[in-house]
């Protein structure tokens, strides 16, 4: 219960803080933090427009989204605290319920007939395709590493003391980092501020959307950035008592939204055709990851 | 529909055969004697040829047939090489025969043994390379026949092996170890070219292959524990494959029927020329869709729960020690991982293109919803796939006593609240209901929040562009562009284009014609070899009856003289022998 | 024994009976031997699901020896 509070109360500063960095860091004043959160209820206050193709299937997909991710939510563990819902392999319920989301994310998209929108739906459906190993390698290798198949236990076994485990700890923060950054579209995979919607990926997908359905959407994205941030957080707090682990979480939390304000004010995006090569590079670290474990755990005689 | 009523005779032939067929499938799972058991599975391959082969009248459906027939009796022929060998050895046509006779040779014989019959079953389960059959004939036949085809026949494949698993002695580990390669191969390449086919059925077909892959991994992973003497590794592979086994007839079946409707209303199979159909047809729509989720092994339904026991099983693996089976348990990890998200990207693009946007040909003005008695079964289909999704652990308990056929030993009684490592199971459903509810409470809120608020239409955000039409909406084609590029290497695509150019620009084109690798080597350069052999021998065919007459007076000579000649043969070969 | 019987009967019967029907009566005649030879197996079928073995032997020839089926 402890995980789904904090991943909440994450979330609502989380996208705030990014956008803030990057008017810093680009000179300017910029919005307030609860700006983004203060959109979405505005968003929830509005009117909505349909298009004349759209069929049944477009004003359910945001919902079935929105609740893909709170799904993935309930899984999450902190720390010594289980999750609402825990049990072996719920990692892979994580990863499928996402796809849940996904899936209809795409055929929403597909639903309009816009040629734009298809394309990202396209690219959507592409690189989550692609994600999708390295995430089951990163969990396969970690499970290996403690023996056991849930995410809480994991987490709660995943003792890191020798030096190479520290290697491995960043390798999966990386891992986890991206993964994060292809889910909820962000640099260097996807530009959420660009201004062509040829280039775009999941903002071209909702161009679409409004009102109610828009603001559940961005709600969504909001806290599948907190949820992956909590993933990278529950690497490390193992079994660190409350007192520090409660603050720890929210400091890497903010790390992580500065890091990513100022990646993305400093670096371009990927191009589009360098994209399958990023993620699938991903993939091979993961199993670096793996061959780590392998190495502690001294199979390799 | 209409066209078909009229052939009397041809529906006569099919609801016979139909019949026949299906006394025939189930006789071969209850036949404990090869003899009959041979006779049984060239009852389904033939009664399939004839039900394959309906729509008569087109050259392509009675190629396929014809394609289906000899790998059929390819798929006899090493069977009856599997059998006899028994029989000549044991003088018995029983199946405990082959138990008592691979016990008693070596292993290297055994495994040889169990190939010849896992080769056999195998083209019918339609294993890579073994598939080739699977992408011509599910497109030829009548969907409730392509339906039947695929849930069922290529199940009796899946039987097969399952069967001869259990009749074998040999060592079960490299067995595992091969189907698990075979069907980690099967599983990607059949939703690789799933993914860049044209024709819905066709796509279809190859996504057969890609769950026989799936469910060969779980056979694999069982296999491998059964010989390790890893109970719960085995009991979460058959138990996955089993239950896959039911799934992929289930989902696979209502995929076949919903195309089936498409192409009752629209007269075609190419998903370019389709789409807005689930306006015209909303319930077809909503079956596919299920069916979709499910095949994509997504929650909450049935897909996911089979799906869910293999990675068990694969995560279980992990814990055993040696380095070989950890780098196979990951990399069968990855794969099916990639297989997941390869089959959503695939059953997107089948979905949104056929059944969302607007049309991109004009459709038949008839185009409509099929009548509700041809839905109905459908219907039943979908019930099943939710129940399944939704009560994984009532389906799973009744798995036990054909689990435990595997496991052996009978120290484990394979049940979901007494093993362990399935006890997630249960919190499994428990997820998908809260998902369920918490879908169907946030939709209420929406609607409550909605209600209040103005809705209008309008045309689609055209991004600036005014003039839109439906040609402008993305393709399947253009869907799976940037993959079809990034696999390039495995896939196989022609392409036919005509650019644009001239003051007065003439009509442009672009098509692609994706077409088999395995098949491009496997079948036709063997084929062209043996066609170029034997148009050497073309000469004897001349045409002139007085040759014809010489042909066969030699032959006789030849049949005559051999008794004469017969102990001068012997003493050769005895010659020959002692050389 | 008589359903397994009556199980190999139903396919030849449908051999006699379904030419002489018209285009309707054909489809219904074939639903209606399938469901009957599915509800025959499915019987046998259950009943081994749930843990009772059911063997019984047809008479065979001098070649083949007695064919043997069961549900296990």
């Amino acid at each position: 219960m402890l995980s789904v509070l904090l991943i909440v109360i994450a979330s609502i500063f989380f996208t705030g803080i990014i956008i803030r960095t990057k008017s810093l860091a680009s000179g300017r004043k910029g919005p307030g933090i609860m700006q983004p959160v203060l959109d979405v209820i505005r968003l929830f206050r509005k009117g909505v427009v349909y298009s004349e193709t759209t069929s049944f299937v477009f004003q359910i997909a945001p919902t079935i989204y929105f609740a893909s991710v709170i799904m993935a939510m309930l899984v999450v563990p902190f720390g010594q605290s289980r999750g609402v819902l825990s049990f072996n392999g719920d990692f892979i319920f994580f990863a499928y319920v996402l796809a849940l989301g996904k899936f209809f994310s795409i055929i929403a998209a597909m639903d309009t007939g816009s040629s734009f929108e298809g394309m990202g739906a396209s690219r959507e459906a592409l690189y989550s395709m692609f994600a999708e190993p390295a995430f089951f390698i990163l969990m396969g290798s970690l499970a290996l590493l403690s023996g056991h198949t849930s995410f809480q236990e994991i987490f709660a076994a995943l003792h890191i003391g020798s030096q190479i485990s520290y290697a491995l700890a960043a390798l999966a923060t990386f891992v986890l980092l991206m993964i994060a950054m292809i889910e909820s579209s962000r640099m260097p995979i996807d530009d959420p501020k660009t201004h062509l919607e040829l280039t775009m990926i999941h903002e071209v997908m909702i161009l679409d959307n409004s009102g109610f359905d828009l603001g559940l959407i961005f709600t969504a994205g909001y806290l599948k950035f907190a949820i992956y941030g909590a993933l990278i957080v529950n690497l490390f707090i193992g079994v660190i008592p409350y007192q520090y682990a409660i603050p720890s979480f929210f400091a890497i939390q903010f790390v992580m939204a500065v890091a990513i304000g100022l990646i993305e004010s400093f670096m371009a995006r990927f191009r589009m055709s360098h994209n399958p090569q990023f993620i699938v590079a991903l993939t091979s670290v993961s199993l670096l990851i793996f061959f780590g474990v392998l190495l502690i755990l001294q199979k390799f005689m | 529909m209409k066209a078909y009523r009229q052939q009397r005779n041809n529906l006569t032939l099919h609801s016979i055969t139909f019949v026949v067929q299906h006394a025939a499938m189930i006789s071969v799972c209850v036949i404990q004697n090869s003899f009959a058991f041979l006779i049984a599975w060239e009852m389904i391959a033939l009664t399939s040829f004839l039900v394959i082969i309906f729509e008569h009248e087109h050259i392509a459906t009675i190629k396929a047939g014809i394609n289906y027939l000899i790998q059929a009796h390819f798929s006899i022929l090493f069977l009856m090489i599997g059998f006899i060998w028994v029989a000549s050895k044991t003088g018995s046509y029983d199946f405990e025969a082959i138990t008592s006779y691979s016990a008693s040779i070596p292993v290297s014989a055994s495994f040889m043994l169990f190939m010849f019959f896992f080769i056999g079953f195998a083209i019918k389960a339609g294993f890579v390379p073994f598939h080739t059959w699977l992408p011509y004939a599910h497109p030829a036949a009548p969907s409730h026949v392509s339906g039947i085809m695929s849930g069922v026949i290529i199940k009796i494949g899946i039987f097969g092996i399952l069967r001869m698993l259990l009749l074998v002695k040999t060592d079960f580990t490299s067995v595992g170890y091969l189907i698990l390669i075979v069907s980690l191969i099967s599983g990607l390449y059949g939703v690789m070219l799933a993914i860049i086919q044209h024709n819905l059925k066709k796509l279809l077909a190859y996504h057969s292959i890609e769950n026989i892959g799936i469910i060969g991994i779980g056979i694999g992973i069982g296999c491998i524990g059964t010989g390790t003497g890893n109970q719960v590794l085995a009991a979460l592979g058959f138990a996955g494959a089993l239950l896959h086994t039911l799934n992929h007839a289930l989902f696979k079946s209502l995929l076949f029927y919903t195309a089936g409707n498409v192409y009752q209303a629209t007269h075609t199979m190419d998903i370019e020329k389709l789409g807005g159909l689930i306006k015209r047809m909303p319930q077809t729509a909503v079956l596919f869709l299920i069916a979709a989720i499910a095949i994509s092994g997504i929650p909450p339904f049935n897909g996911f729960v089979s799906e869910f026991i293999i990675y068990t099983g694969l995560y279980n693996w992990l814990s055993d020690a040696s380095l070989l089976s950890l780098l196979a348990a990951i990399f069968s990890t990855m794969g099916l991982a990639l297989i997941g998200g390869l089959a959503m990207m695939c059953f997107t693009k089948a979905f949104g293109v056929v059944f969302l946007g607007t049309a991109r040909c004009e459709l038949p003005s008839s185009c409509k919803e099929v009548p509700f008695l041809q839905l109905f079964p459908m219907y039943i289909l979908a019930v099943f796939i939710v129940l399944i999704g939704l009560f994984p652990v009532s389906f799973i308990s009744l798995l036990s006593q054909p689990v435990s056929l595997f496991i052996g030993t009978g120290s484990l009684m394979f049940n979901a609240s007494q093993l362990n490592a399935l006890n997630a199971i249960q919190p499994v459903s428990w997820a998908s209901w809260i998902l369920i509810l918490l879908v169907i409470s946030i939709f209420l809120v929406r609607r409550f929040v909605m209600s209040r608020h103005k809705i209008s239409t309008g045309p689609t955000w055209g991004c600036g562009y005014v003039a839109s039409t439906p040609k402008i909406q993305y393709t399947a084609s253009s869907f799976v562009r940037t993959y079809s590029k990034l696999f390039a290497p495995f896939l196989l695509i022609g392409k036919h284009e005509e650019e644009i150019h001239g003051i007065i620009p003439s009509e442009g084109k672009y098509h692609t014609h994706p077409y088999d690798e395995v098949e491009k080597w496997l079948i036709d350069s063997p084929l062209k070899l043996n066609k170029s052999f034997m148009g050497r021998f073309l000469f004897l065919n001349n045409g002139k009856l007085q040759f014809y007459i010489l042909y066969g007076v030699l032959f006789i000579l030849a049949v005559l003289s051999i008794p004469l000649i017969y102990q001068n043969i012997y003493s050769f070969i005895g010659f020959l022998k002692q050389l | 024994m008589n359903l397994v019987i009556a199980f190999i009967l139903v396919p030849f019967a449908g051999m006699l009976l379904i030419p002489f029907l018209k285009v309707n009566g054909k489809g219904i005649a074939a639903f209606v031997l399938l469901a009957i030879n599915a509800l025959i197996s499915s019987y046998f079928a259950i009943q081994s699901l749930l843990g009772d073995a059911i063997v019984f032997t047809l008479p065979g020839s001098f070649i083949t020896g007695d064919f043997t089926a069961c549900f296990t």
